[in-house]
C-alpha cells in the first residue's frame, strides 16, 4: 500500500489500456493533471525537453544527455512513461532508435501550457452571480464535516464509541455501499467492522484518503453505468478548479451530473441544493492532483506566512520514554491514536498516554502496519518534534518496528522467478534491466535464477530485444 | 527459454525455513514450489496466508515468550 | 483533519523532490531589444517565457516563480506584482489605476480553457510590464544604455533568502514574530535546513555591464553562499561579468545561436531543477573570461593596479589626491608606473612550491605601489 497519493491514482492508470489512455488525453486539463502528478520527476524534465522540439527525440542523443550515474533514473521514467503511453519508442529507417511524444498527449499539453483551444475543460465558472454565495470557512467546515463523518462511521464502531450509532446515519446510503464494496468496512449482522484495508485508508493522509475512495469509486463506474473516461476526466478537471468559486453545471454530461451529487455526499464538492445550477469544489477537490496543494499560494510570500502561523500544524509529541502526548480535542483522532496507544489521561485539551508493546503488537494483530503507525505520528508531529530530524525519537521508531517484526517472522513478495537462462550474457543482461526498473527482489548467480515483484516491462524488453535480433 | 513462474517470495531466517520446510513436508509439498536458498522460498501465491497462519501456530507451540511487564509506570 | 485546511501540505512525502523556486530576471532594456527586433521580438520572447514559466510551476506542485523586471534605471517586480498602487499614481492617475493593481486578481476574468493559476499568472505579469513600458519617459532612455541588473539580482536573492526563512520546518514562536531575528543564526545552519531549492534565471540582452561590476560581483558571491546557481540565456551582446556569475555559481550559460527558438532552449537547458541536474549533462560556459573590471572607470582590464589595502583594482595610476578610491587610504600609483606592471613569466624548470612564490613579484623589482 502506497502512503503517497498521486502514486495509488498512478498505479490506477498505468492499467488501464492504450485506447482509454489515448481518450483521456484528448482533454487538457487531465494532460495536465497527469503530468503534474503522476509523473516521476525525471520524466516530466524529459517530455518537457521533448515537446517543443521539432523532430524526434534519438535515443543517443538522450543517452548522451544523461550522466553515466543517472541511467537507473533515466530508464524508470522513460519506463512510466511508456507504461501511460505518453512516448514511444521507435525505429527509423536506419534503424536507429528514437522517442516520439504521443499526439494527443503533446497537443494537450500545449494546449494547457499555453491556453488556446476551445475545449472548455478547465471548468466553467458561473456568468450569473450566486445569491447564496458561500465563502471558502465555510466549504472548509463542510468538506471536514463529511469527511470525519467517514472516518467516524468506520473507526467508531471498532473502538466503541457510544455515539457511533448516531453517527452512521450522518453519511449517505451510497457511500457506506461503497466503503464496503473497497472492502473497508465489513458489514456483519447490521454491526460495522473496520477491515485491515480500512486501518490503512484511516490512517493516510487525507489527500490519499480522498484518491483511495475515489479509486474504489472508479472501479464500479461500470456496474453504474458509466463511463470511466468520463469519471476519470471530470474528477482532473475538478482537481483544476479554484476553490470559493461557483461553477455551471449546465456543461456537464449526463454522467457528470449524477458523480456531482456522489460527490457532494463525500464533501468533495458542494451544492446548496439538489437542483441548484451551480457547485463549489471544495478543498479536498482542488487538492487533488497535487501532493502540495500550495500552486495557488504562491503569489505572495505574506499570504504564506499569514497561512502558517494560523494553521494548527501537528500535535503530537513522542518522547524518547515512549510517552506520547497529543494537543487535540477531536473525538476522532483520540480514536485513531487509541488504536495503537494505550492512553491514560485526558484533559479538555490534550490526551496522554504510552506506547507499549502491548497496544502495538494489539494494533499489528488489527492489520495495522508499524510504518502506518510511524508515518501517522510523523505526518502530525508537533513543530516542537519537527526541530529535530527524524521527527520521531529513533529508538520509539526502531522500537515500534522491532515489535511489529517479533510477530512477523517472514517476509512475502508476489512476484515471478525467472529460471531457465539460455547464456550467462542474457541473464545478466535482464538481470540487469530488472535491477534498473528497480524491481528485482532476489538473484542467484550460480543458478542463474532471480524473482522480481514485476514482469510486464521485462517480457516487453525481451519481445522487443528477439525482434531486434531477429532483424 | 526463459521460464517466468508465477510465485510469492518468502524471506525468513535460517530457522523459521526449517520450519517452513517441515511444515511442507507433512503437507504433501503442496505449498512451496522452490527452494532457493537459505533465506528464501518459493510459494504457491493462493496459499501464502494458509502457510503463514500455519507458521503462527507451530511457532505458538515451540517458542515459550518470556513473560514481558511493559507497564512501568 | 487539519490536512482539510490546506495549510500544512508541505509535509511531503521523503522521495519527493522539495520544491523549487525559480526567481527569472528578464532583462527590458529598450535599446538592445530594439536591436533585436528583426530576429525575436520581445512580444514573442514573453510568450516564450510565459510557457516556460506555466512549464515549471507544472513540474512541482509547490513551484514557486518570481519575475523581475531589469529595467534601464530600476529593478521591477512584474510577478508576485507588488500589492499597494505605485508610489505615483494614486494622485495623478484619476481612472482609478491604483484600485486596479490592487484587486486585480478578481478582476481576471474565468477562461475556461486555462488553468485558473497560469492565467491569473499570466495576467499579472502582463499588467505589470506594460505599466513599466508606459511609464517610462524618453528621459529615461536618454540616460543610460545599460540594464541595473545588479539590483534585480539583488531583489531576487533578498525574496529567496526570505523564502528560505519562512519554510524553514519549525517556525518556533520568537522566528514567528520576527522571521528576521533568524537571520542571525549562523549562515550554514539555516542553509542546510532550508526546503527549498532556489535558482536565478537572467535573460539577458544588454552588452556591456562593466558599470555594475561591483554590485553585481557581490550578489554572485552571495548567491555562491547560499547555493543558488545563477543560469544565463545571453540573447545578444556578450558580458564577461554574466559567464563568471553561472561559472562561480554552477549555472547554465547557453547563448542561443537562433534566438527565435528561445522556447526549446528554456525548456531543453534551463527547466531541469536541481534534482533533475544531478543526473543530467548541463550546457555550461566553455571558456570563461575571467577578467575584472576595473573600479575607477569600470574598463574590463587585463592588468591593473591593486590597492595595497583592500585590493581594489584601477586601469590607471592616476588617482585624485594618490587616494585609493574605495577604502581612502594613500596610494601612491605613479611610483609604479617608472615600469609599466608585467607578468613575471613562470620558470618552468622550479619546483611546483618554489613556482608559486616566484609569482608574486619580490619587493624590489616591479615596486609595488608604497602604502603610507
Amino acid at each position: 500500500m502506497s502512503g503517497s497519493s498521486s502514486e495509488q491514482a498512478y498505479e490506477y492508470l498505468v492499467l488501464l489500456p492504450r485506447q482509454t489512455h489515448t481518450k483521456l488525453y484528448e482533454q487538457p486539463s487531465t494532460v495536465l493533471a497527469v503530468f503534474r502528478c503522476m509523473l516521476p520527476h525525471l520524466a516530466k524534465t524529459i517530455v518537457m525537453a521533448m515537446l517543443y522540439m521539432p523532430t524526434p527525440f534519438s535515443a543517443v542523443d538522450l543517452e548522451a544527455w544523461f550522466r553515466p550515474e543517472g541511467k537507473s533514473v533515466k530508464d524508470k521514467a522513460l519506463s512510466a512513461l511508456e507504461r501511460l503511453h505518453i512516448i514511444q519508442a521507435k525505429q527509423d529507417a536506419t534503424r536507429h532508435m528514437h522517442y516520439e511524444l504521443s499526439k494527443g498527449f503533446a497537443n494537450s499539453l500545449r494546449q494547457a501550457l499555453t491556453g488556446g483551444g476551445t475545449h472548455r475543460s478547465f471548468g466553467v465558472p458561473s456568468s450569473t452571480p450566486d445569491p447564496n454565495k458561500v465563502d471558502t470557512e465555510f466549504l472548509d467546515a463542510y468538506a471536514r464535516k463529511q469527511w470525519e463523518n467517514i472516518l467516524f462511521y468506520m473507526v467508531g464502531s471498532t473502538v466503541g464509541l457510544a455515539s457511533s450509532a448516531q453517527l452512521s446515519q450522518d453519511i449517505g446510503l451510497g457511500t457506506k455501499k461503497l466503503l464496503e464494496m473497497g472492502n473497508f468496512v465489513q458489514v456483519r449482522s447490521g454491526r460495522v467492522s473496520i477491515t485491515r484495508e480500512g486501518f490503512t485508508f484511516v490512517l493516510q493522509e487525507t489527500n490519499a484518503q480522498v484518491w483511495s475512495l475515489l479509486i474504489v469509486y472508479l472501479r464500479h463506474t461500470p456496474e453504474l453505468g458509466m463511463s470511466e473516461t468520463d469519471v476519470l476526466s471530470f474528477l482532473f478537471m475538478l482537481g483544476s478548479l479554484e476553490l470559493g468559486q461557483d461553477y455551471t453545471t449546465s456543461t456537464l454530461s449526463e454522467t457528470q451530473l449524477q458523480m456531482l451529487e456522489d460527490l457532494s455526499a463525500f464533501g468533495i464538492v458542494y451544492r446548496s441544493s439538489k437542483n441548484a445550477a451551480t457547485f463549489y469544489p471544495t478543498r479536498l477537490a482542488v487538492t487533488l492532483t497535487s501532493d502540495a496543494g500550495a500552486l495557488s499560494t504562491s503569489d505572495s510570500l505574506s499570504s504564506i506566512s499569514a497561512s502558517r502561523s494560523s494553521s494548527q500544524q501537528g500535535f503530537i509529541i513522542v518522547e524518547t520514554n515512549y510517552r506520547l502526548y497529543a494537543y487535540t480535542n477531536s473525538l476522532l483522532q483520540i480514536s485513531i491514536l487509541s488504536l495503537f496507544t494505550k492512553l491514560t489521561t485526558r484533559f479538555p485539551n490534550l490526551v496522554s498516554g504510552k506506547l507499549t508493546k502491548e497496544s502495538i503488537t494489539r494494533a499489528v494483530k488489527l492489520g495495522i502496519s508499524s510504518s502506518q503507525i510511524l508515518s501517522y505520528l510523523t505526518s502530525h508531529a508537533h513543530p516542537q518534534m519537527q526541530k529535530h530530524q527524524p521527527f520521531l525519537p529513533p529508538t520509539v521508531m526502531d522500537q515500534i518496528r522491532l515489535w511489529e517484526y517479533e510477530g512477523e517472522r517472514v517476509e512475502t513478495t508476489p512476484g515471478f522467478l525467472m529460471r531457465d537462462f539460455k547464456s550467462w550474457d542474457e541473464y545478466r543482461d535482464l538481470k540487469e534491466y530488472a535491477e534498473s526498473l528497480g524491481v528485482l527482489v532476489w538473484h542467484h548467480d550460480e543458478k542463474r535464477w532471480f524473482f522480481v515483484n514485476g514482469v510486464d516491462q521485462l517480457s516487453l524488453y525481451m519481445k522487443k530485444k528477439v525482434t531486434r535480433g531477429g532483424e | 527459454m526463459v521460464k517466468a513462474i508465477r510465485g510469492t517470495l518468502v524471506k525468513c531466517d535460517a530457522s523459521v525455513k526449517a520450519m517452513l520446510v517441515d511444515i511442507d513436508s507433512k503437507h504433501r509439498n503442496e505449498f512451496i514450489i522452490e527452494d532457493l536458498d537459505e533465506e528464501h522460498v518459493l510459494v504457491k501465491e493462493t496459499k501464502v496466508a494458509q502457510f503463514k497462519a500455519m507458521l503462527q501456530n507451530m511457532m505458538k507451540e515451540k517458542l515459550k515468550e518470556p513473560e514481558l511487564s511493559d507497564s512501568d509506570d | 483533519m487539519n490536512a482539510i485546511d490546506g495549510t500544512d501540505r508541505h509535509i511531503v512525502t521523503e522521495g519527493a523532490p522539495p520544491p523549487s523556486l525559480l526567481a527569472i530576471v528578464l532583462d527590458t532594456n529598450p535599446h538592445a531589444w530594439a536591436e533585436l527586433h528583426s530576429t525575436l521580438p520581445l512580444s514573442s520572447a514573453l510568450s516564450a517565457l510565459l510557457v516556460f514559466i506555466n512549464a515549471h510551476l507544472a513540474s512541482g506542485n509547490a513551484n514557486e516563480i518570481v519575475v523581475i523586471a531589469s529595467h534601464t534605471n530600476c529593478a521591477e517586480w512584474l510577478y508576485p506584482s507588488p500589492r499597494g498602487p505605485y508610489p505615483s499614481s494614486p494622485t495623478t492617475e484619476p481612472n482609478g489605476n491604483s484600485s486596479e493593481a490592487r484587486h486585480n486578481k478578481d478582476h481576471v476574468p474565468g477562461d475556461p480553457n486555462k488553468f485558473r493559476p497560469f492565467s491569473l499568472l499570466e495576467h499579472s505579469i502582463l499588467t505589470s510590464l506594460s505599466r513599466l513600458v508606459s511609464s517610462t519617459t524618453s528621459a529615461d532612455l536618454a540616460s543610460t544604455p545599460t540594464t541595473s541588473i545588479g539590483g534585480a539580482l539583488s531583489l531576487a536573492l533578498t525574496y529567496m533568502s526570505k523564502a528560505a526563512l519562512l519554510r524553514e520546518p519549525v517556525a518556533n514562536d520568537a522566528a514567528n514574530a520576527n522571521p528576521l531575528s533568524a537571520l542571525a543564526d549562523s549562515e550554514s545552519a539555516t542553509t542546510t535546513r532550508t526546503t527549498l531549492t532556489s535558482r536565478i534565471l537572467i535573460l539577458s540582452v544588454s552588452g556591456d555591464l562593466a558599470n555594475q561590476y561591483i554590485p553585481v560581483m557581490n550578489c554572485i558571491f552571495a548567491a555562491q553562499r547560499r547555493r543558488i546557481p545563477i543560469d544565463i540565456v545571453k540573447l545578444a551582446g556578450d558580458t564577461v561579468l554574466l559567464q563568471q556569475a553561472s561559472d562561480a555559481t554552477g549555472g547554465v550559460y547557453v547563448k542561443p545561436e537562433r534566438p527565435e527558438g528561445l522556447l526549446q532552449y528554456l525548456m531543453m537547458a534551463f527547466l531541469p531543477d536541481a534534482t533533475s541536474r544531478r543526473s543530467l549533462v548541463m550546457p555550461t560556459a566553455g571558456g570563461v573570461d575571467f577578467r575584472a573590471a576595473c573600479f575607477c572607470h569600470r574598463n574590463v582590464v587585463d592588468i591593473g593596479y591593486v590597492c595595497s589595502v583592500c585590493l581594489s583594482i584601477f586601469c590607471s595610476p592616476t588617482l585624485q589626491d594618490n587616494l585609493c578610491l574605495t577604502c581612502g587610504s594613500y596610494l601612491s600609483l605613479r611610483s609604479a608606473t617608472s615600469k609599466t606592471p608585467q607578468v613575471i613569466p613562470r620558470k618552468k624548470k622550479k619546483k611546483k612550491r618554489l613556482g608559486t612564490d616566484s609569482a608574486t613579484p619580490g619587493p624590489s623589482a616591479v615596486g609595488t605601489p608604497m602604502h603610507g
